[in-house]
């Protein structure tokens, strides 16, 4: 039996009190027990130096101490290799860092366990803005993380969390916001959220995560945190399996419908990729007054809906309950199992009126029912997140650390591709930068057009621009941050842009000489 | 190095903290373990190590800012020295509860089953001073009774008095809350 689960911590308490150290010390014990217990666990002992110690004490009984050498674990130890500083023009590693992001950060050891996954923190840096978290998982079974060949045909994309949000405790909620489906505000805690894998053995029991926040209109230090995480995901190519309909099932139930060549359809309105390409998305609303089994297994879910349309089948239907959905449109295909063919899946969706449950789906390539002949409705298939491990984790923790930021005003006049803007504040810390630009609001109205509620207007070429910001710190090391987030808005006659960046490298504030925004290079004199 | 240090290095980098580790408590265990195993040294040494092993293994479920790891490094020395002498098998088990017919100046030998642990804990945790100091001393660290009248500032007969009171006391007391002494 384990100690921890045999005495509790009134009785541990005791064997501190009375367990009392022997006051000879004995180096060569120490140093004995040491390589022996490195035998048995089979890691590698300390590093060189330490090695080299040990030996000489072992063989002569070296008068150093054992601990002489503390090797204390830091904030820039948990860290280490995943923030790092700039590299000098000359490809140099620039001065350490581990000084200030010593400064900007601390330790933590809050734990968490759901569904046989242990989520600890481990160590948190931040500025007064954002806030970057180390976060490691672990399988309490030893079972690897990541899903494996066995689980159909992995593609072995990368695991990361399927939502993570971030509550401020024991701060007046803003106006604004909204509530996420951990019933989390978001009023004060805003702006991007964002993960990197640290370490992704996918034969390994454990990963490790970075994850970024960003906070708005409120402080960042000193306050009470709780993280919200929930289900381990990897990104994936699966099988599948078919959810048990017969081969002819999908161009029967098609032709029962009929091909449509004048459906009525809803303009769902359209999503804007990087790239500013628009998909435009439609809802089948014809009324058929049918309603066909999907499939034996659950006969609850029903197809009342289906029309062939500009080549892509699209199919509306009802079924009993929302785990019968969550089944059903879980990564779905129309797959020939023969052939191997498929028709992909275009959209889905679901819906809940007045205690019954809907659901829309719609798969490309098709333009008859009988080019539906011999495929069968798959779940389970194709690219998608795929659970590694389902489970809650919050994790409450208290950000304390020094603020490192240091503030200019720059007053400084620029010239934006023809349009005038004039930079103000400008705040630097190791992990980003914030900067304040103004112009008049006819300037703003070019930069950033007001778009009519409802309407799509495309990106302008201010919006689709880097707006790079070069730091330039004293040893002559650069660093480049761009795509900033942040607002913009107009008040009386005057726009205001208030950019945030983040920075791929950390650097220590109190080394910048100056910045360049726009071409344009300033002195950095806070 | 304080606790908090060690276990945070255990979970992050294992030689440095188990180097840390050794260098704090080892003799500490080293005198628990003695204890047990008087006349083997070599077990005592495989003992000692394999107390810094168990550590090691389950430090992911030790919150870094406990109070009482180094109870939990003694604990674990306690219980991994009672399982190597019984694999000996030189002697035979020896309860708490039998140490009267086993006679005073031995030891309590039995990895207790979690019931009776932690009713035996809350008795010993509730026993006014000096009792709990010789009892602990007594049964959890091995110790003489020659040490522990050092310790407490009583003479050996004094000592010897208060256990076997101590021992009639824990079994009443046990028996009121339904544990059987003979399970001990």
């Amino acid at each position: 039996m384990s100690p921890m689960r045999q005495y509790d911590d009134r009785f541990l308490e005791l064997y501190n009190q009375y367990g009392t150290n022997p006051s000879q010390p004995d180096q060569k014990g120490d140093a004995t027990t040491y390589t022996h217990v490195m035998e048995k666990i089979g890691i590698k002992p300390c590093g060189r130096r330490r090695l080299t110690k040990l030996l000489l004490i072992a063989a002569v009984v070296a008068t150093a101490g054992l601990t002489a050498a503390a090797a204390y674990y830091s904030v820039s130890d948990a860290f280490r290799g995943v923030l790092s500083a700039p590299e000098t023009p000359d490809g140099q590693a620039s001065a350490s860092v581990a000084p200030v992001i010593e400064k900007s950060g601390l330790l933590l050891d809050g734990k968490a366990e759901s569904g046989g996954i242990q989520v600890s923190l481990r160590a948190a840096v931040g500025d007064e803005r954002s806030i970057k978290l180390l976060v490691d998982v672990v399988d309490t079974s030893g079972k690897p993380l990541a899903l494996t060949q066995s689980d159909g045909e992995l593609s072995g994309g990368r695991i990361q969390f399927a939502n993570a949000a971030l509550e401020m405790l024991n701060h007046p909620r803003g106006y604004t916001g909204h509530t996420d489906e951990f019933g989390v505000f978001h009023g004060n805690v805003s702006g991007g959220y964002g993960d990197t894998l640290i370490d992704s053995d996918p034969g390994d029991s454990r990963a490790t995560f970075l994850m970024d926040f960003s906070v708005a209109d409120a402080p960042v230090r000193g306050e009470k945190y709780r993280l919200h995480i929930s289900d381990l995901l990897q990104n994936a190519t699966m099988a599948g399996a078919p959810i048990g309909m017969g081969a002819d099932a999908m161009s029967g139930l098609a032709a029962a419908f009929g091909d449509h060549t004048d459906a009525d359809f809803r303009n769902n309105g359209y999503e804007e990729d990087e790239n500013g390409n628009v998909t435009y998305s439609y809802e089948l609303i014809a009324d058929s007054g049918k309603a066909i089994p999907l499939c034996e297994k659950t006969p609850g879910i029903q197809v009342t809906n289906a029309a062939i349309y500009k080549g892509i089948l699209h199919l509306r239907g009802t079924a009993e309950s929302a785990g019968e959905l969550k089944e059903l449109l879980d990564q779905c295909a129309l797959v020939n199992p023969a052939t191997g063919d498929v028709k992909p899946w275009a959209s889905s969706g679901t819906g809940e009126d007045d205690g019954k449950y809907t659901w829309t789906a719609s798969f490309r390539d098709i333009t008859t029912a009988e080019e539906l002949k011999g495929y069968a409705w798959y779940t389970g298939y194709g690219e998608g997140d795929y659970p590694v491990a389902e489970g809650n984790w919050q994790l409450e923790f208290t950000l304390d650390y020094e603020n490192t930021t240091r503030t200019a005003e720059l007053a400084r006049e620029l010239n934006w591709q023809g349009h005038g803007l004039t930079a103000g504040k400008l705040e630097l810390s190791p992990f980003s930068a914030y900067l304040e630009l103004t112009c008049d609001a006819a300037t703003m109205e070019k930069l950033v057009p007001t778009q009519e509620w409802g309407t799509y207007r495309p990106r302008s070429d201010w919006e689709k621009s880097d707006r790079a910001l070069t730091i330039t710190m004293k040893d002559g090391t650069a660093v480049t941050a761009a795509w900033p987030g942040g607002t913009s808005y107009v008040e009386n006659t005057t726009g205001y842009f208030q950019l945030v960046y983040a920075l791929d490298t950390v650097i220590d504030p109190e080394q910048v000489a100056k910045v360049t925004i726009f071409d344009e290079t300033v002195d950095f004199q806070p | 190095m304080d606790d908090k240090q060690i276990i945070l290095l255990l979970k992050n980098r294992p030689s440095d903290g188990l180097h840390e580790a050794i260098g704090k408590y080892r003799a500490a265990v080293q005198a628990v373990v003695s204890r047990v195993l008087p006349y083997h040294p070599q077990d005592v040494e495989e003992c000692v190590a394999d107390t810094f092993v168990s550590i090691w293994r389950i430090i992911d479920r030790i919150d870094a800012d406990t109070k009482t790891f180094r109870g939990l490094i003694l604990s674990t020395a306690r219980n991994t020295a009672i399982n190597r002498y019984n694999q000996l098998g030189r002697r035979p088990v020896v309860s708490l509860e039998t140490l009267e017919l086993a006679g005073e100046d031995d030891i309590a030998l039995t990895v207790l089953s979690a019931e009776t642990t932690k009713e035996l804990q809350d008795l010993i945790v509730g026993m006014g001073q000096p009792d709990q100091e010789i009892f602990f001393r007594k049964y959890f660290l091995f110790e003489s009774v020659q040490d522990i009248a050092a310790h407490v500032g009583l003479g050996e007969g004094g000592v010897r008095n208060r256990l076997y009171r101590g021992r009639q006391k824990l079994r009443r007391q046990l028996e009121e809350r339904g544990v059987s002494y003979e399970a001990i």
